[in-house]
């Protein structure tokens, strides 16, 4: 006598619950970065249209800034290795995670010489980085010297 | 920062980096103790020290510890573990890299050593070592990646080669600057004097000290005759009028009931301003929210309520203590952009279509440019109330209203923080609108620019006008430095005249005058030996601010709004001045700084603040009046030059601080000048103390009674004259008054002074004695002449056929 047969059985699956309240924290997630994203859009729009050139000054040459001096720092010319710390990292620890229990590390590890992003990749990634570190290099210098100037005590001789 | 230079550099402003590569030869150039070596070619370089080379360095750093040290690191371990998986490790090979990083590591500290903010004899030595081993590094690694074609281990001997010769290296430079800081020990001047004199030059450019005037101050103790004293305060009333009697500690408590009752304001700031050559304290508001409001009311007050300070500013003259109304000067005291606060902490607003209907303080409308109009649906996403409280409706929103972070985001490149404080904004009037006057001034790090020993470069670009009503800016130039430049040809539509009704009204920034007082402590002195013996440097006493005052130190042909701070020798235990700095307000010299220097070989000293207070405590007279007053508080204890006497005015008030009543309990007047004395006078006002202590000096008036006289009378040398002469009248003497005398035979029968009505009785018997004595009854005549302060009277009679002369002489002032 068969009790249960997966090919006869008629029951339909259950709801999915995991799958709503997923779907709910992305939409919170979602919104909640629309809402800051949105509100700092504004805020930089009502600074435009308030201040003018008062305000775009400053944050063009903050741009200039940051551009030449993330281009000095981070913008790799040699196509011909292609190479990224970053993204080789991010491969190798996917890997890292992806692999089931091995007996050693160096299974895994592809040699950081033979990996290499693609041309397209490449130009892409330096565009990227400009983009992403780019405003560090805004406020160093300012930092730099609002720090000197806090701490100066004389000590010249 | 960095972009706008590079702007201006692009744009053909080459900010001296043409002069760069005479760096690299200054630490192996043996500079003469001439500090214009320093002058020539440090100077025009700083420009490009300050504002292109540091970020440009620190980025380069960067890059090569990304790709020069990571990249190859993760490289090396990578490659060991591939090689390692085939049972081919090849160690030559990763020490060839290691070798490379750390080469290339060290050569990029030699060239950093290059920028470095001090520079001696040891210096070259230092570089050359390091780029030394870093060149043998680099060298070792491509010898290593040669032979790791072949090889795939090192060589026992080729470890200890390259050990060896980092160490050779390491010993060699190590020993030499051994040697030379021993030698150099004993020759200090001509080993370390160059370069401190080069640190000399370097600095006083930093500071600006090359402008600094300065006077000797030849201290004399000098006493005004007790006839001309009365004068002597009437010819100096254009100071005595002026001086600042009341501190802030007595105008706030003065000015706190101002307030009245409301919780909704609160003082923010305080600033000594100067409106028609008079000084007032002046005492600016911020809005705060009462701690009734509650917790869902919050939002509403905070926004839409308390938008604004109504009356924003309390003024009290600060040489009679009086309130002034304010109106007299700010006719527009609305504050809506000022300091701290709510403005610093939230935005305001209020809906467009709002109509009569305002929820502002006090029911008013604002109707200024401030702020802007923002449409549903931005609106609601600056502020998700409004979607449901005005949801068609336009919102104009205030923001940016504490003027610094006003400044902060709109011109980020000056300071609006100074060692660790807020920088000073003043309030200013043009009769109608009201404004903050922001300085602007500019900072940069010097660590790399030679001998600069870390010192900033400061410079003040400018002032800025931020309307308090509006809150627009105007930005006003008095700078002639390489960043002002700049900075006001990209911002030219910017930069507006300086208006003539600030010309009264500016003041120079305290903190920026600290400051170059600070370097001027260390950099007045040029000679290199007494530099390195360092027994001439100044310091601030302890405790003691910048003064602003209208006073007249010497060269002054008239009071002029003044800054001003004494200065002490560094580590003297007599705690005496060794001079004080004066900064000129007035457009014209807005900046000028004066040194008045006391020599250090002057018999009268000045002394300072502590030994005023010190002098003042040890007073009878005034230890007594302390009793009456109870628990008095001595206020400030400014130094002011009145005549050719160098005195502090010190008010001293009945209560102490913090309370709501301050009263004038006395003034004193402490001569700073000493030789052995304290002088004290004490008065209601600051005229009646400057008299008494006048007194005092001429020995008028006793140093240690603790009474008044009040029975003092002044007579007049003339009066004088004519009492004497009553006295022989009275008694029917004739007196002649012969143009010379000449008796061969002369006696001096007594001497007296005669200054005030006290000395008459004496003056009177003792002529009467003479009279009895030597006058009647043998002649009715008396002879009178003067010689200097001196009348003498005599009579002559002949003895024993010789004539002689028998008079007195009576000293009776000018």
């Amino acid at each position: 006598m068969i009790l249960y047969s997966a090919s006869t059985d008629k029951q339909t699956p259950p709801p999915d619950t995991g799958k709503f309240i997923r779907l709910a924290i992305i939409a919170i997630i979602g919104i909640v970065i629309f809402a800051m994203v949105g509100n700092q859009a504004v805020i930089l729009s009502m600074n435009f249209t308030e201040f003018g050139e008062q305000f775009s000054k400053p944050l063009y040459y903050t741009i200039i800034s940051a551009l030449i001096l993330s281009a000095i720092s981070l913008i790799r010319v040699n196509i011909a290795s292609r190479s990224s710390i970053f993204w080789y990292g991010i491969n190798t620890g996917i890997g890292f995670i992806a692999r089931g229990p091995q007996p050693s590390v160096s299974t895994d590890v592809q040699s950081f010489r033979d990996y290499k992003l693609t041309s397209p990749q490449f130009i892409l990634w330096q565009i990227t980085k400009i983009l992403l570190f780019g405003a560090f290099f805004c406020k160093y210098h300012v930092w730099i010297c609002s720090n000197v100037i806090y701490q100066w005590k004389y000590f010249g001789c | 920062m960095f972009g706008f230079a590079a702007m201006s550099f692009i744009n053909g402003n080459t900010l001296g980096v043409e002069n760069l590569p005479n760096l690299f030869s200054l630490p192996f150039v043996t500079p003469d103790t001439n500090p214009n070596y320093a002058s020539e070619q440090v100077v025009p370089m700083i420009p490009a020290l300050v504002i292109l080379i540091p970020p440009i360095l620190a980025a380069i750093g960067l890059r090569l510890v990304l790709y020069v040290g990571i990249h190859r690191i993760i490289d090396v371990v990578t490659s060991y573990l591939k090689d390692s998986k085939e049972g081919k490790p090849r160690y030559l090979n990763y020490v060839s890299t290691v070798e490379g990083i750390f080469g290339i590591a060290i050569l990029w500290v030699g060239v950093n050593l290059f920028f470095t903010d001090q520079i001696d004899y040891n210096t070259r030595y230092v570089i050359g070592g390091t780029l030394a081993i870093g060149a043998a590094l680099i060298a070792f690694s491509l010898i290593d990646r040669i032979r790791a074609r072949v090889l795939t281990h090192m060589f026992k001997r080729d470890v200890i080669i390259r050990f060896a010769t980092i160490l050779l290296i390491g010993l060699i430079v190590g020993g030499t600057v051994a040697v030379n800081n021993s030698i150099a020990d004993a020759k200090k001047i001509e080993f370390l004097g160059p370069y401190t004199a080069q640190q000399i030059g370097v600095n006083r450019h930093l500071g600006e000290l090359n402008n600094v005037q300065e006077n000797i101050h030849d201290v004399k103790l000098t006493s005004v005759s007790a006839n001309n004293i009365k004068n002597y305060v009437k010819q100096n009333s254009d100071v005595l009028d002026v001086i600042r009697v009341w501190d802030w500690e007595a105008a706030f408590a003065k000015l706190k009931p101002e307030i009245g009752l409301i919780p909704y304001v609160d003082f923010e700031d305080n600033d000594i301003l100067r409106f028609n050559n008079t000084l007032y304290w002046t005492a600016s508001m911020k809005p705060i929210l009462p701690t009734s409001v509650s917790l869902d009311n919050r939002w509403y007050n905070e926004h839409l309520v308390y938008t604004h300070v109504p009356e924003g500013f309390l003024t009290l003259e600060a040489t009679d203590g009086q309130i002034v109304d304010s109106s007299d000067f700010f006719k527009q005291r609305e504050i809506y952009y000022g300091e701290g606060g709510l403005f610093e902490q939230t935005w305001s607003g209020y809906p467009t279509g709002r109509g009569d209907t305002s929820a502002e303080l006090g029911g008013v409308s604002y109707s200024g440019i401030g702020g802007l109009d923002v449409p549903p649906p931005l609106s609601w996403i600056f502020e998700p109330n409004f979607l449901l409280s005005f949801p068609g409706e336009s919102v104009h929103i205030m923001r940016y209203k504490d003027v610094n972070d006003r400044m902060q985001t709109l011109y980020p490149y000056f300071l609006y923080d100074l060692f660790g404080k807020e920088l000073d904004s003043l309030p200013v009037t043009d009769g109608e609108n009201s404004y903050w006057l922001i300085p602007l001034i500019i900072g940069f790090d010097t660590r790399d620019v030679p001998w600069s020993v870390g010192n900033p470069y400061l410079r003040l670009v400018g002032y800025a006008l931020v309307d308090s009503y509006n809150g627009d800016i105007q930005l006003l130039k008095t700078g002639d430095d390489f960043f002002t430049d700049m900075f006001a040809e990209q911002y030219s539509e910017q930069f507006k005249p300086m208006p003539a009704w600030l010309e009264e009204q500016i003041r120079y920034p305290v903190e920026l005058f600290n400051w170059k007082t600070e370097m001027y402590n260390i950099y007045h002195v040029t000679n290199v030996e007494t530099f390195i013996q360092a027994n001439e440097f100044y310091e601030i006493p302890r405790g003691l601010d910048t003064y602003y005052v209208q006073a007249k130190p010497p060269g002054f042909e008239q009071t002029s709004f003044l800054g001003l701070l004494s200065l002490e020798l560094k580590g003297s235990q007599g705690r005496n001045l060794a001079g004080y700095m004066v900064v000129e307000n007035d457009l014209a010299n807005l900046g000028q700084l004066q040194f008045y220097e006391v020599p250090l070989d002057s018999e009268t000293k000045l002394i300072g603040p502590t030994a005023v207070r010190e002098a003042l405590d040890r007073d009878p007279e005034f230890a007594q009046l302390k009793t009456l007053l109870r628990n008095p508080r001595i206020g400030d204890n400014i130094l002011y030059r009145v005549g050719n006497h160098d005195v502090y005015f010190i008010p001293v008030y009945t209560a102490g601080a913090g309370g709501v009543v301050a009263q004038l309990g006395t003034i004193a007047a402490v001569g700073a000048a000493f030789n052995g004395e304290y002088f004290v006078g004490l008065g209601d006002t600051q005229e009646e103390a400057f008299e008494q202590y006048l007194k005092k000096v001429s020995g008028v008036a006793p140093t240690t009674t603790t009474t008044a006289d009040d029975g003092y009378v002044e007579l007049l040398k003339s009066d004088r004259i004519d009492i004497i002469k009553s006295v022989f009248e009275n008694n029917e003497i004739a007196i002649a008054e012969p143009t010379s005398i000449q008796i061969p035979l002369s006696f001096n029968e007594g001497e007296l002074f005669f200054f005030t009505e006290d000395d008459r009785a004496d003056t009177e018997e003792f002529l009467t004695e003479f009279i009895d004595d030597f006058v009647k009854p043998r002649s009715d005549r008396v002879f009178m002449w003067e010689e200097d302060a001196i009348l003498n009277i005599g009579t002559v009679y002949v003895k024993d056929g010789l004539p002689e002369i028998h008079y007195v002489s009576i000293e009776v002032g000018n």
